[in-house]
Parts: C-alpha cells; structure tokens; sequence
C-alpha cells in the first residue's frame, strides 16, 4: 500500500492551517509526525481520512479512500481516546465498528484481548482511565487490520509499560508491510519507533526524510575535545576554516568528524584527553528546525530560537 | 450499504438509552390509555347515545390519543431518539470514527435516516399494542372489538356564526387514523433528526423540537395575526406543526378558524352539535384537509433532511 499525499491545503477562517502539503508513506516503515502545537498535524490525518474537507487529495494506491469498497479495512484510525459513546460498553463499541468491515465476534475478543481490555470488555468506558481510552482506540483503529494505520498522540496517558508495548506493537504491524503514520510529542519515543519523519510548522512541510538524516543535518552534531594545549587546537582548526566552540574544560567543533579533529590535534601537538562525536537527539534536531514555526510558544518568545536539550 | 445499516442498528441498540425511550414511551403511553379510557367511559356512559359500538369506536380514540397524550409527551420521548442519533455522534466525537469507517457519508446518512424511521416504527408498534392490549385487559364485560375499517368520527366544525347549529362533523376509517399517527410520527422523527444534524447539538435538538409546536410557532403566528392585522394569515397553512396537528388523527378536520359550535370532547368526539355527512360550504375545503395539511408537515421534514445531507455531507466532521 503506498499513500501519497498531494497538495493539502486547508484554512479556518484567514488562518492557514494546513499549506500545500505532500508526503509519501511507504509500508514497512513506521513514519513519525511531527510538529509543534497547532502545526496542523490533526487537521493534516482528518483530511487524509476525509473527515475534513479542503484543496488536495489523498491517494490509497492511487485511489481516494471513498472509491476503495471496503474503507475500514484500507485505514484504521485512532484520532483521540475520547471518542466513544461513555455508556457504551467496549465490547459493543468493537461490536459497532466491526460491522464496518465484517470482522466477527473472535476478532474483536482477540484484539480486545491484545489491548488489554478483555477484563473490562463489557463495562462502560466511563470510568475508564486516559491509557484505556488510548487502548480502546487503538483497538477500534486495529479491528479490520487495516492496510496502513494513522495514529494521533497514541502514547498520551500511557504508563511505561503500555509505551513499551505500543512500540513494540506498532514496530510489528509496521513490519508485517502496513503503513503506519504515528504523530506524538514524546520525542524520545518517535526516537525509538519511526524510521521515517515527516516534519511539519504552520501547515508547511519541513522535512521528509528517514529519521537519520534529519538528525545528521542538525548543527549540534559535534565533536567534543578535552585537551590541555586548547588554545592551539583551536588555531590550528581556525586556520584550516574550521569553528570551534570553548565549552567547559573542552572545545566543541560543530559538523566535524572525529577523524578530521585527531589529525588537526596530532598535527599541532595537541594532548588528547578526550575525543568524542556526539549526535543532536531527535529532539535537539525538532527543535532546531521547528524553532521558527511555532504557532503557539510559551513565555512569548514567538520567533526566539529553541534552546536545545541538556547535554 | 448493508455494512452502514448494520453499523446504525448495533449504534443504536447497544445503548441502553434506546430502550430507556422504548420503555418510557409504552410506558407513558398505557398511562393516558388509562386516563384516557377513564375519563371516555364516563362521558360514554353519561351520554345518552351510549351504544356499544360508541364504545368501541370511542376506545379506538384513546389508542391514538394515547400517542399523543398531553403536549405529545409519547411522540416527543419518541422523537428523542432520533435526536440522539446524531446527537450522540457530535456530542462524542464519534462522527470522526464513524466518517474514517464510512467515508462516503451517504451511505451513513441514509442507513442512519432508515434505522431511525425502523426503530420509530417498532416503537409505534410497541405502543399501539399495549394500548390496544391494555383496554382489551380492563375491559371485563368484552365490549371493545377493534375493528380497523369502522369509520370514525374524529372531528366537527362549526360553519356560520357562534351558535349556530349548522356542524360538520369529519370521519376517518380507523386503520386511516392510525396510519396517520404513525406518518406524524416518522415526520416528526424526520424533521428532529434534521435538526439535530444541522445544529450538531442534542441538547438544542431535543429543545427546539420540544419547544417549537408547544410554544414557539404558536406564539410567533398569534403574534403576526395580531401585527399584520391578519394579512399573515397564510402563515397558518405553511406552518409545520400548526399543519402536524391537523394532520393527526384527533385533530383531522379541525379548522382553527371557523367557528366551532360543536364542543370537542375528552375523546375528540363531538360532544354535541349535528353530526351527518352534510357537504362542506364552498371555499373551505382546503383548510381541512388532513393530507394537505400533512403534505406541508412532510415538505418542512424533507426540506430540513435534505438541508442536513448537504451539511453533513460538506461539513468538516
């Protein structure tokens, strides 16, 4: 299954939500959504899903999702842990969605089963927890095992255990050659799971590209020297047009390679105590790129570069 | 098609609220059945035209009446359901679930708009029949033989002026006037369930649809009688439930401007007056006609379902 989307635009009034937006989401791959608050990343997968309308389109193998015969088992979607009826049981919430696709009464226990919902299967989700509701969701979005899976904040509320399992879970469906399409603020986690990102800021692409790249581009990739001849190394990298950076008792040279510093050292004598590369975090690379782009910040610095994380 | 159907059926009777409104309907309904059948059999028993046959047509009435019941307390609980119909899905979010599964939103809205008319049939079905059980089980001496082709009287208008004697009375065959509650019924369920697609609020749904025939539209033609000094007359034939309420059974036939000199009693028999088969004065045929009056009621709940297919068909869900 390959879902292209093509041109997506969408406005709220005079607010540009989403810009001409398009991307590619191969399966085999799980592919990160990212972007700061009000980016559009929501409005984005409601129009994938044709729930919102606006210009462009979205193709599931080359069809819009309305032509395919049975929709629910092309995608499968959890958009928020709320959205169920409060006096519905769980069962019966799986039992309604399962009509959609034809899937029968030992599939929705197997998956009920794998969310670990099963002991709760026939109680209403009134009182369930945000982590239940997030379970119930993603039950509903897996039900008709859909071909390519779009999942909004699926890990909010979730205990580390149930981060642990979702990720293990969707590396499976994603390995099993579904597309899976996760947004998530949980950096550390998109880390761990997505081979792929797309990168989004005010409704703009930033960047498509397979999660290396993006973090390879970042200026905080490094590297860190400790030497007691600093003062020299640090000429010796000016005059072949290398900048370096005194910090602490070391020099950090942006965009260098380790083999490059160490020759440099060696040529001018310098004692190496330490030669380390060290590699932007997915989050120090987000927040570089996205630092122009967010809609909504705090403290009011609007259009202030993002500090990146503690090293 | 048949996966959106089974969707809206298992959306709607896997809430207990579906079956809390069937319940409260019968139950509401048995309840003016009684009263109803009380207060027939004393005014029955007290005229001096009492026959069986009065008796029977008369408990026919309560069967109707009993859909109605005070300010249409059966036929609004009723219609509450098709409020929640959609105004479950807004209220929950679940219209984005259900719009990801069903992303041609027509299906949905017709397999949605045909449960709703299936589920206020069975509904009416529930209710016509314990009516019907209930006075076949409090009448000890078997006097109430439901016949549905016995023609009943449902009706009476005055012609001429206040006092006059001169009253035309309207008939309807019995299975016509249950019929007939029945199209009211699926009308009105109709025109809620618009309403609470359009406004995306069941709340409000269930409001408007209760304070509009009771109070709203009332009040707005009394006040354009007495603004346009009776030139917005025609307000009264275009109005929706102004029109539902002739259209239905105990008020088929029922002009509201002539002069009534025939009093209606508790039963919407006439209690008094000439009743017979006397032609209609010229000119006034078209104000009480029951089909005509219920052609209006049906162009206002297909209008506001076609108005809610566009918005729910263009909306962002």
């Amino acid at each position: 299954m390959l879902v292209e989307c093509q041109q997506l635009s969408k406005s709220f009034g005079r607010h540009r939500a989403v810009s001409d937006l398009s991307f590619t989401l191969s399966d085999g791959v799980v592919t990160g959504f990212l972007g700061p608050n009000g980016s559009g990343k929501s409005t984005t997968m409601r129009m994938m899903l044709g729930l919102d309308h606006g210009e462009g389109r979205t193709l599931y193998d080359g069809q819009p999702l309305t032509e395919h015969p049975k929709p629910a088992r092309v995608v499968g979607a959890h958009l928020d842990a709320k959205f169920f009826h409060p006096k519905r049981t769980a069962r019966n919430h799986l039992r309604m969605l399962a009509a959609a696709s034809g899937a029968d009464d030992r599939r929705i226990d197997e998956v009920l089963d794998l969310v670990g919902l099963a002991d709760v299967a026939r109680k209403q989700p009134r009182g369930f927890s945000l982590g239940m509701g997030q379970r119930l969701g993603l039950a509903g979005a897996i039900l008709s095992d859909p071909s390519v899976l779009l999942l909004d904040e699926p890990a909010n509320g979730l205990d580390p255990q149930s981060i642990s399992w979702l990720r293990d879970f969707i590396a499976y469906y994603a390995g099993e050659g579904r597309v899976v399409l996760v947004s998530s603020h949980l950096l550390s986690e998109m880390q761990l799971l997505a081979k792929h990102l797309v990168v989004i800021g005010r409704g703009q692409l930033i960047a498509d590209e397979s999660l290396e790249d993006f973090v390879a581009r970042s200026t905080r990739n490094d590297v860190f020297v400790r030497t007691p001849n600093s003062d020299a190394l640090i000429a010796a990298l000016a005059d072949r047009g290398v900048a370096s950076i005194r910090e602490g008792a070391g020099i950090s040279v942006p965009g260098a390679d380790t083999e490059m510093v160490g020759a440099v050292a060696f040529a001018c004598g310098a004692e190496l105590h330490e030669l380390t590369r060290r590699t932007a975090s997915l989050e120090e690379a987000f927040l570089e790129v996205t630092s122009q782009t967010q809609e909504y910040s705090m403290g009011g610095h609007h259009d202030a570069p993002a500090e990146g994380g503690n090293r | 098609m048949r996966a959106a159907f089974l969707y809206e059926w298992r959306r709607a009777t896997t809430l207990r609220s579906t079956w809390w409104i069937a319940g409260s309907a019968v139950a509401a309904s048995l309840f003016f059945t009684w009263v109803s059948h009380k207060i027939a059999t004393a005014e029955v028993f007290q005229s001096d035209g009492a026959t069986p046959a009065t008796f029977a047509k008369t408990s026919f009435v309560e069967v109707v009446n009993s859909m109605q019941g005070p300010y249409q307390i059966v036929t609004t609980i009723i219609a509450a359901f098709a409020a929640m119909s959609w105004g479950h899905e807004y209220r929950y979010g679940l219209t984005r679930v259900t719009f990801s599964a069903f992303p041609r939103r027509a299906e949905i809205f017709v397999a949605k708009t045909g449960v709703i008319l299936l589920v206020t049939t069975l509904m009416w079905l529930a209710v016509t029949a314990a009516s019907m059980l209930l006075l076949k089980g409090v009448d000890s001496r078997g006097r109430i033989n439901f016949d549905f082709f016995e023609k009943l009287n449902t009706g009476a208008v005055g012609m001429g002026d206040a006092g006059s004697s001169a009253v035309v009375a309207y008939s309807s065959y019995a299975y016509e006037a249950l019929l007939r509650s029945l199209g009211y019924l699926l009308l009105l369920v109709l025109l809620v369930a618009a309403i609470s697609a359009l406004t995306r609020s069941l709340p409000l749904a269930l409001v408007l649809s209760s304070i509009w025939p009771l109070f709203v539209e009332k009040l707005l033609l009394m006040l354009s009688q007495v603004v346009s000094k009776g030139r917005l007359g025609w307000l009264n034939d275009i109005a929706p439930f102004d029109n539902a309420e002739r259209f239905v059974f105990w008020q088929a036939g029922y002009d509201r401007s002539a002069n009534v000199t025939a009093g209606i009693g508790g039963t919407g028999l006439p209690s008094s007056g000439v009743v017979g088969d006397n032609p209609l004065p010229p000119g006034v045929e078209h104000l009480i006609t029951p089909w005509r009056a219920g052609i209006v009621f049906a162009l206002w709940a297909v209008m506001l379902t076609a108005a809610a297919y566009l918005s729910t068909e263009r909306r962002d869900a």
